[in-house]
């Protein structure tokens, strides 16, 4: 599906940056490495166009961001899920679900 | 709500940009350093380090524009930037922006002039409630070449009793009376009608009550109802004045209720004072005794759901009964039914259209001249297009400054138009039908002006293409 490898399905990089702060809130690099750690370093994502989805989602309502200390005692900015972020995530998931369970039928089908 | 902080996030990035950038700026460059301190973990040299992360992230000033123009803000931003440099190139080519500017005022301004009386006499709905059930009724009588006249009293007291297709109908006359007995006495212009008048235009009184069937009555006591304008010039807008009396040729008439100054009955401009037609002393003597001339015009207001021509079928049923129940009087006469604002419009529906077609013409000449003007621009503009584009913008935009130049001359061109108009619209104004004159004056008003707006946007799009490089075709080579 993909031209490259690690393309992300259109639309998909929104769910899995939420995914990703749904168990702690995390700074930009944070988020990138724990993305191609996941995916086993299928998705590598340059700091632009991780850095447009933050601010899309932020504008959305669905994370919000504060500056911390991290552990290196650097300044970062910290994203965290939102209520209304969280439930986007479980909508999302089930959706992606039910697609992906869809597709694997047709796929199947023969 | 995330509409709300959408626009709130992007009026931050507008209004406080060194804060958001610097922002920004401290947030890529700590990732950009998080991903080399990675590096440098696995062996490399911190220089080295550096120079592997901006090889794959890019550097920082990328992200940032990156991120900077994923905002709906960028697009206001670049925006103001286009309308400042269409600013600057127009001052810079002085004779050019005038003559361009000139050229479309003269064609805004004819083409805002022309629609304001259009809009005055054929769109603006009359001032009534549903005005397309307004009709009005007159007779003809082609055997004796009579194309147009009232009705005669008799016969209106029957179209009243036996017509099924209007909710009401009602006459109208005009007479000027005496009013004595308050000062100076002066002539009041008065309007005659059948009680019904003013149900069918359903109008509410400003004071008081408009007439009833019993007013209407011959016999019943005279009453008036007044104007706002002449209760406010001769009665100082007195409330108590309802229910006492004045003297109108000598005859004392009890006031019963005021009309809104803007109120009029269709056909006279000057409008006074209002009385039944069996009170006045001019017709009520002899309006109902045979052999009855044609004289009244009749008003109808059409029942909810009736169409012209159910009506006219009526109408032409109740005239044949007449014509055999009296056929002294009533032969060869028939009904016509026209919708009451053709009536007052009259023939200068064709001739209004013609002339708005005629500016139309005038306007679409200016255009194509000044897109002239500017496709000889463009020529020598030809080294500057080629630089921006050789420097990486996009076609597009470059077809949005282009635009951006042409909408601000369409909007000098506009304001001028509109200026223009204002003058116009007074130079018009005696040459239109005077039925039309009473329902307000031709005006620059919100419609108009949206209209003037509208055109000159269309004809700024219009010629503003026109040097627009076309697509697949490089601009440097179009010298």
């Amino acid at each position: 599906m993909a031209d490259k490898p690690g393309d992300l399905v259109q639309g998909t990089l929104d769910m899995l940056i939420l995914k990703t702060l749904a168990l702690e809130s995390m700074h930009g690099y944070g988020i990138a490495v724990r993305l191609e750690q996941l995916s086993k370093g299928v998705f590598r994502l340059n700091a632009g166009s991780l850095f447009v989805a933050f601010q899309r989602l932020q504008r959305a309502g669905l994370i919000r961001s504060e500056w911390k200390a991290t552990e290196n005692s650097r300044r970062a900015k910290y994203y965290a899920l939102t209520e209304q972020g969280r439930k986007r995530l479980n909508n999302e998931t089930r959706e992606w679900g039910r697609q992906v369970a869809a597709i694997a039928r047709i796929l199947e089908a023969s | 709500m995330s509409l709300l902080r959408s626009m709130a996030s992007g009026l931050r990035s507008l209004f406080r940009k060194e804060q958001v950038s610097q922002e920004l700026d401290e947030e890529l460059s700590g990732f950009l350093e998080m991903a080399a301190e990675e590096k440098m973990k696995q062996g490399m040299s911190r220089k080295d380090a550096l120079r592997a992360v901006r090889l794959e992230e890019g550097t920082v000033e990328v992200a940032k524009e990156v991120v900077r123009s994923a905002g709906w803000e960028f697009f206001l931003e670049t925006y103001w930037q286009d309308l400042r440099f269409a600013a600057r190139m127009l001052r810079k080519n002085p004779g050019f922006t005038a003559v361009a500017v000139l050229t479309l005022a003269v064609g805004i301004g004819a083409n805002t002039a022309i629609f304001s009386v259009v809009y005055a006499v054929l769109l603006r709905p009359l001032p009534y409630q549903n005005p397309g059930q307004l009709v009005t009724m007159f007779e003809s009588n082609l055997q004796k070449g009579i194309k147009e006249a009232g009705c005669s009293y008799v016969d209106f007291t029957a179209w009243q009793e036996q017509n099924r297709t209007f909710s009401f109908i009602a006459g109208e006359a005009f007479h000027a009376l005496t009013f004595t007995g308050r000062g100076e006495p002066s002539e009041l212009a008065t309007v005659v009608v059948t009680p019904q008048m003013f149900s069918i235009l359903q109008t509410q009184a400003l004071l008081g009550r408009t007439f009833s069937p019993e007013d209407g009555v011959r016999g019943a006591a005279p009453v008036v109802i007044l104007s706002e304008t002449l209760w406010l010039s001769r009665f100082g807008s007195d409330p108590k004045i309802i229910g006492s009396a004045i003297t109108l040729d000598q005859r004392s008439f009890t006031i019963i209720g005021i009309m809104p100054a803007g109120f009029r009955v269709p056909f006279f401009t000057k409008q006074d004072i209002w009385i039944p037609l069996a009170q006045d002393p001019l017709f009520s003597g002899w309006i109902a005794q045979p052999p009855s001339p044609h004289w009244l015009p009749v008003i109808g207001r059409l029942k909810q759901g009736v169409s012209l021509a159910q009506a006219q079928a009526d109408m032409d049923s109740v005239s044949s009964n007449l014509a055999k129940e009296f056929p002294a009087e009533d032969t060869g006469w028939t009904i016509r039914l026209t919708p009451l604002q053709q009536e007052l419009v009259g023939d200068v529906r064709s001739a209004l259209l013609v002339l708005l077609g005629a500016v139309g013409l005038v306007l679409l000449i200016g255009c194509a001249n000044i897109a002239n003007l500017l496709l000889a621009r463009a020529t020598s503009r030809a080294r500057e297009m080629a630089l921006r584009q050789a420097l990486g913008a996009e076609r597009g935009r470059i077809v949005r400054q282009l635009l951006t130049e042409s909408a601000v001359l369409g909007l000098l061109g506009a304001i001028a138009g509109i200026l223009l108009a204002f003058w116009c619209v007074h130079a018009l104004t005696p040459f239109l039908p005077s039925g039309l004159a009473q329902f307000g004056a031709v005006r620059l008003d919100g419609w108009v002006l949206g209209f003037a707006l509208a055109l000159s946007l269309v004809a700024s799009l219009g010629f503003g293409l026109a040097p627009a490089p076309s697509r697949g075709m490089p601009i440097w080579k179009r010298t």
